[in-house]
């Protein structure tokens, strides 16, 4: 069943729409979702928009026709959406407003999988760099993005891309490699 | 290659390993690499990180079976509403065209009112609709907004709101009024205020409301309103926007000097869409005065801000635009 052709996906959503959407989930939910959380670092809200976006395709899928897998169109409107959502979150944060907020920590419906050390160390700093920085240095290296691309992205100009990228990278090597030498 | 102390290091290791360069740029990256220890040994760092870092979205797990089957549930209630709105429809057209069929009538309003006791549906098509409830509680749909009565009667008032609404709630002595939306809760005795599904917001115009989502719980005070953003509440003090707020509903829909955010607020509440500014923009001085945009579309209102403010409109999808370029004059 994962591997479908995009053909035979188009068959299934015929003859069992239901059975189709399983497919969707079980086998791009994940994907998406770590996509998602990855740009947005927060995992709860990167489950409700990737959900959102499956669900917006699923009450279009008679009007638009799926033509092949329905991966590249998940992936963009994903993305799309959580960089809408870091948009729209940012002015509020930063407004002077007053907050209400009955904090109870998150109880975690993720887990960290068994990864070697490197890797949660990269991941540990990638958390902390800059938020503009993490975000151009994500695009290019888990969204493939080209420099122009990121820059009509997120409307800035390509100097200050190769700018954050090259911050990026420096503080990230700085960060992992300060014991050595 | 001379002027190899200025480049950026960074970033020539980086173009190189994200593969944006020419083969022949490959070349000469490779060549550079063996001018220096130093440029080496950045090259490597860099790119154990870079290959190390391949993996790293795949850390967290997410399980698509609760996710799968909280989007069936989402397709059954929209099922429930579409399905019973030709119901209706049927019903009312039988009933003036051939009142003959009298028995048959009565037998099918028994059936429907047996049926749609506890779930009556109200949707905005076309345009804002006016609701008028058995206490005589007021809502006010905003175009696209759906409405179901899920119970009301002499223990309770539930109501479930999709989309953007106003309620004017008449007091009725401890009988609690309960609009349930997306994840937010807002519970009320006599109050007016507006909801928005969606975006998930409140807005409290007079009276007290709180608000309930999972184990949080925040009360408004009036001319307060919240926003639950990642299951979070975050209240604002907007006393100034007071009556103004509610011009989408008001027929003529015009605006008199009216601040340019505040009239971008109501074309969105009024279209049902979302509207974001260009990163730089300022529309702190921008006003706004036009006669009656009663009759017109989307697009004319957007040609009339692009005239009055030289401003440019994209579509980002469907429902959302950006204004960009916006100059007060």
């Amino acid at each position: 069943m994962e591997q479908l052709t995009g053909l035979e996906f188009t068959d299934l959503l015929k003859q069992n729409p239901e059975k189709a959407l399983e497919w969707i989930y079980k086998n791009y939910y994940e994907l998406l979702c770590q996509r998602v959380n990855i740009i947005i670092n927060d995992a709860k809200s990167a489950e409700d928009i990737v959900q959102d976006v499956i669900f917006e395709l699923w009450k279009k899928k008679d009007q638009i026709q799926i033509k092949n897998s329905p991966l590249p169109y998940l992936k963009t409107a994903c993305r799309n959406r959580a960089l809408n959502f870091l948009r729209d979150k940012d002015p509020r944060t930063e407004e002077d407003t007053v907050l209400q907020d009955f904090e109870t920590k998150d109880t975690g419906i993720t887990e960290i999988l068994e990864a070697s050390e490197v890797e949660k160390k990269i991941k540990a700093s990638l958390d902390r760099l800059p938020e503009k920085c993490r975000l151009v240095f994500i695009m290019s290296r888990y969204e493939e993005m080209t420099y122009n691309e990121i820059a009509a992205k997120l409307e800035i100009s390509v100097k200050t891309v190769e700018n954050q990228i090259s911050k990026a990278l420096s503080l990230l090597r700085a960060d992992i490699f300060s014991n050595k030498d | 290659m001379s002027e190899s102390s200025k480049i950026d290091k960074e970033l020539y290791i980086h173009k190189f390993l994200s593969g944006a360069m020419s083969p022949q740029e490959r070349i000469s990256f490779l060549e550079w690499l063996d001018e220096s220890n130093e440029n080496r040994k950045v090259y490597e760092e860099l790119n154990s990180i870079w290959n190390a870092s391949q993996a790293i979205p795949g850390m967290q797990r997410f399980d698509y079976k609760a996710a799968f089957e909280k989007h069936k549930s989402r397709l059954n209630e929209q099922a429930e509403i579409t399905e019973r709105k030709p119901r209706i429809f049927t019903l009312y057209r039988r009933y003036f065209v051939a009142a003959a069929a009298l028995l048959g009538l009565v037998l099918a309003t028994l059936f429907l009112l047996k049926k749609d006791k506890t779930l009556e549906t109200y949707y905005a098509e076309n345009s804002p609709e006016n609701i008028v409830l058995p206490d005589q509680s007021e809502v006010w749909l905003q175009k696209g907004a759906n409405l179901i009565i899920r119970q009301y009667d002499n223990t309770e008032r539930k109501v479930e709101l999709t989309g953007i609404a106003f309620f004017d709630v008449s007091k009725s002595s401890d009988k609690t009024f309960t609009v349930l939306a997306s994840e937010m809760e807002v519970k009320v005795l006599g109050t007016s205020f507006i909801v928005d599904s969606d975006k998930k917001y409140v807005w409290l115009k007079t009276g007290k409301v709180q608000l309930i989502s999972g184990n949080k719980s925040v009360q408004l005070t009036p001319g307060q309103s919240a926003y639950l953003v990642s299951g979070k509440f975050t209240i604002e003090s907007s006393p100034s926007m007071d009556t103004t707020k509610f011009d989408w509903i008001n027929k003529e829909f015009s605006f008199n000097n009216a601040p340019l955010n505040k009239v971008i607020r109501d074309i969105e509440l009024r279209f049902g869409i979302s509207i974001v500014l260009g990163e730089n923009e300022d529309i702190s001085a921008c006003y706004f005065t036009s006669g009656s945009l009663r009759s017109n579309t989307l697009d004319e209102v957007f040609n009339i801000l692009k005239l009055s403010f030289n401003m440019k409109v994209d579509s980002l999808d469907a429902h959302k635009y950006r204004m960009t370029d916006i100059s007060c004059r």
